[in-house]
């Protein structure tokens, strides 16, 4: 990984140099020892970017708001967020320099994080360049997590959920690092009509979350920052988890990975459709 | 008291509702448990809609449209067919039963139908019980 | 001064819970939270909680009055009922942060809803020797003891918590017979093991910050600074001395019969500043963060003479963007 920091240094700073960019996102350390996103402008901040096995935020977010051209540092969860964003139209393809690069998973205090023990594409699907070698993908997910609440009883699944949302404090943190979550005007947010009064209400928690995850459905690739993000450890990713395993079994589609291939609740298939 | 369950029917304005406005005109005698609301086609409905109804104390959420094929706007009814069927399995996951979300076809000269689809939806709820999604 | 044994502490719990309401802190899976004390819950010391006190002071969301018309008069129900409780395990920025609160709840408009909550809360805080991720309370003298503020002050030296109290009602706790008298050694062992945690947490000059800012507002730093933000209310939701709400009305349709709402509110939300007409003089980034560093060290101060940061860390450990408040304020020295 010493090697593949150096080279994404290297071309980070010919990337600039050239103006083949305005702006290279990655990831640095800070003082304290974090790692976080960084946003490198000038030649001399390229020698800030690291890679290591704690570079677990997916940058694709900062793509939405950054219109100059700009590269970014991608493993393979961020690639395909932005394969979604190429496909929904959010960012256009010329405008984004994609530094792929193969990852073995991302760990937190020595632990692999739990997205990356099932993620099928550690390598890029979409990039402009490569850095480093390719790594060996795992075979299917069997969605043991999902399969897990399935088993309970209606009753205490119910009970589980309502466990887990009464500490919600709907800080947005879930929406606002998800590269997928691009509408300028939010459904959770909105005033008039109000879906989702400002007071916590207890009932309203449900809306909230079942309303986010079902906007996942062909989005979501599983990247993870939503669980990392909730301040106070809501379980986000067995929902959307559910929602694409579904969307999976009942569309045939999987979200980040075909260009050319619409997103499942855009379209329809008579043929397949019947059987619903 | 009796528990008495309150069923949203949102009605596509081309088929369903005028299947519904059939019922009552041939007289047919059915569950008074619900309350509709007319939109102009089932492709039209948001799943936050059947939230937000089971939020506010509906018990039951009834999506009525045209038949496959026979959409007033061509395919509105496709998108309704993919996005219910989903959302029906999202409700079952957070633990919400299923059969409170129904997903119906009734066609305009279907009154009979529709009848039978509230009375068959009452009876079912009123086994079930109401949802209780606050404590 | 009094001790007690920490095996003791659950029966100190149990027999107050007789008589208040306990808030305390308690383990959820990996995470703590500050809770009321249910039948089955455990106190959990061993570090602060995810979500700050003050939410027990200023709830999420809390009714200020019912309103009703009947004829033609309007008949104002005002809610403030509280119980009595203890806050016990609330660590001394925590304290601090409730001091802090007082000055701004207080002063000519005071606030009845927060004075209330106050008043029928005993603090029994804990000194902190296991500073955590983030930690900077050294910086603002919040910790990690107290010298006052709390009622009563339980100290870890070593089996025993040694007990001072600084009020009557933490006085009234430790005439329990769970308690029992300390020595002069007990005292010194606790001074000795705070000096210590006090070395572990670093601490940063904070001499003319105010002054500093004052200057910098139109700087490009903060620019730079803001880039990763990603606008979630993380940092001032789990902040003890963010107080900004919004203030709502709740009725039922077609009659004149509802409710008054005080609920949170964040300034790193977009929509903060968002006026009638549609301007927005916070739309980006760049200006909710720098509006957030001047409030808590600048604003704050210049009227209250305190920052209005305690240095309890949440928001350095919580932020997913990894924002460090007190790297910026080092930058800004």
């Amino acid at each position: 990984m010493e090697k593949t920091q150096k080279e994404i240094q290297k071309l980070a700073k010919r990337l600039l140099k050239e103006k083949k960019v305005d702006l290279v996102i990655g990831y640095e350390k800070s003082e304290s020892g974090k790692t976080r996103p960084f946003f490198a402008t000038k030649l001399e901040d390229t020698d800030r970017l690291v890679w290591d096995k704690s570079c677990s935020n997916n940058l694709a977010v900062y793509l939405l708001e950054n219109k100059e051209k700009v590269a970014i540092v991608a493993k393979g969860c961020d690639s395909r967020s932005i394969l979604e964003l190429i496909k929904t139209n959010q960012i256009k393809r010329d405008d984004v320099f994609i530094i792929g690069v193969p990852c073995n998973g991302m760990e937190s205090n020595g632990k692999l994080l739990e997205n990356c023990r099932v993620c099928r594409y550690r390598n890029p699907v979409i990039c402009d360049v490569l850095l480093g070698e390719k790594v060996e993908e795992i075979p299917e997910d069997n969605y043991e997590d999902v399969k897990e609440i399935e088993s309970l009883p209606l009753e205490k699944r119910l009970g589980f959920w309502k466990n887990e949302f009464q500490r919600c404090i709907k800080c947005f943190a879930c929406r606002n690092v998800c590269p997928m979550c691009y509408c300028d005007d939010c459904i959770l947010e909105k005033k008039d009509p109000q879906w989702v009064s400002k007071p916590r209400k207890k009932e309203e928690m449900f809306l909230f979350h079942l309303v986010r995850a079902f906007h996942t459905a062909g989005s979501c690739v599983d990247c993870g920052s939503c669980e990392r993000a909730c301040p106070v450890g809501i379980p986000l990713r067995l929902l959307y988890r559910k929602v694409a395993k579904d969307v999976k079994e009942l569309f045939d589609y999987e979200a980040g990975v075909d260009l050319k291939e619409k997103p499942p609740l855009t379209k329809f298939d008579l043929e397949n459709d019947e059987k619903l | 008291m009796k528990f008495k369950p309150r069923i949203v029917a949102f009605l596509c304005n081309w088929c369903s509702y005028a299947g519904a406005d059939l019922a009552g005109i041939s007289r047919i005698q059915y569950r008074p448990n619900v309350r509709v609301i007319r939109v102009m086609c089932s492709g039209r409905i948001d799943p936050i809609f059947v939230l937000k109804s089971l939020q506010q104390g509906a018990d039951g959420v009834l999506i009525a449209g045209c038949h496959p094929g026979e959409c007033h706007y061509a395919e509105g009814n496709y998108f309704a067919r993919r996005r219910f069927t989903l959302m029906k399995k999202l409700i079952e996951f957070a633990g919400i039963d299923p059969r409170r979300l129904r997903l119906e076809w009734v066609s305009a000269s279907e009154g009979k139908k529709f009848a039978d689809v509230i009375n068959e939806m009452t009876e079912d709820l009123e086994n079930m019980g109401s949802i209780n999604l606050k404590d | 001064m009094k001790k007690i044994p920490k095996s003791r502490i659950k029966n100190l719990v149990r027999e107050l819970e007789k008589n208040y309401d306990i808030i305390a802190p308690v383990r959820t899976g990996e995470r703590v939270f500050f809770k009321e004390l249910g039948p089955d819950d455990e106190v959990y010391l061993k570090s602060n909680p995810t979500n700050s006190p003050k939410e027990f002071f200023l709830p999420y969301s809390e009714v200020l009055f019912e309103f009703k018309k009947t004829n033609d008069e309007f008949e104002l129900k005002p809610n403030l009922e509280s119980r009595e409780r203890i806050l016990f395990g609330i660590r001394p920025c925590d304290v601090h942060s409730l001091l802090l609160l007082d000055l701004i709840s207080g002063g000519e408009f005071e606030d009845p809803y927060y004075k209330e909550k106050r008043e029928k809360t005993t603090l029994v805080s804990f000194s902190c020797l296991e500073p955590m991720d983030g930690c900077f309370c050294t910086s603002f003298g919040t910790g990690p003891s107290l010298k006052d503020g709390a009622d009563l002050l339980l100290t870890d030296i070593g089996d025993y918590y040694l007990a001072e109290p600084f009020t009557r009602k933490g006085e009234k706790i430790i005439k329990s017979k769970l308690f029992e008298n300390a020595t002069k050694r007990d005292k010194k062992i606790k001074d000795e093991r705070i000096k210590k945690a006090e070395e572990k947490i670093q601490k940063l000059d904070l001499e003319k910050i105010p002054e500093k800012l004052a200057s910098l507002f139109d700087d490009k730093l903060w620019d730079e600074l803001s880039k990763r933000c990603i606008s979630c209310a993380i940092c001032t939701y789990l902040c003890p001395t963010c107080y900004c709400f919004d203030v709502i009305d709740e009725g039922k349709m077609f009659t004149v019969d509802g409710k008054r709402i005080r609920c949170w509110d964040t300034c790193m939300f977009p929509s903060f500043t968002r006026l009638a007409g549609g301007e927005n003089p916070r739309a980006t980034k760049k200006e909710r963060l720098r509006q957030r560093i001047y409030h808590k060290f600048k604003y704050i101060p210049d009227r209250y003479e305190k920052f209005g940061c305690v240095g309890c860390g949440r928001c350095v450990r919580y932020c997913p963007a990894g924002i460090d408040i007190m790297e910026i304020i080092s930058q800004i020295k």
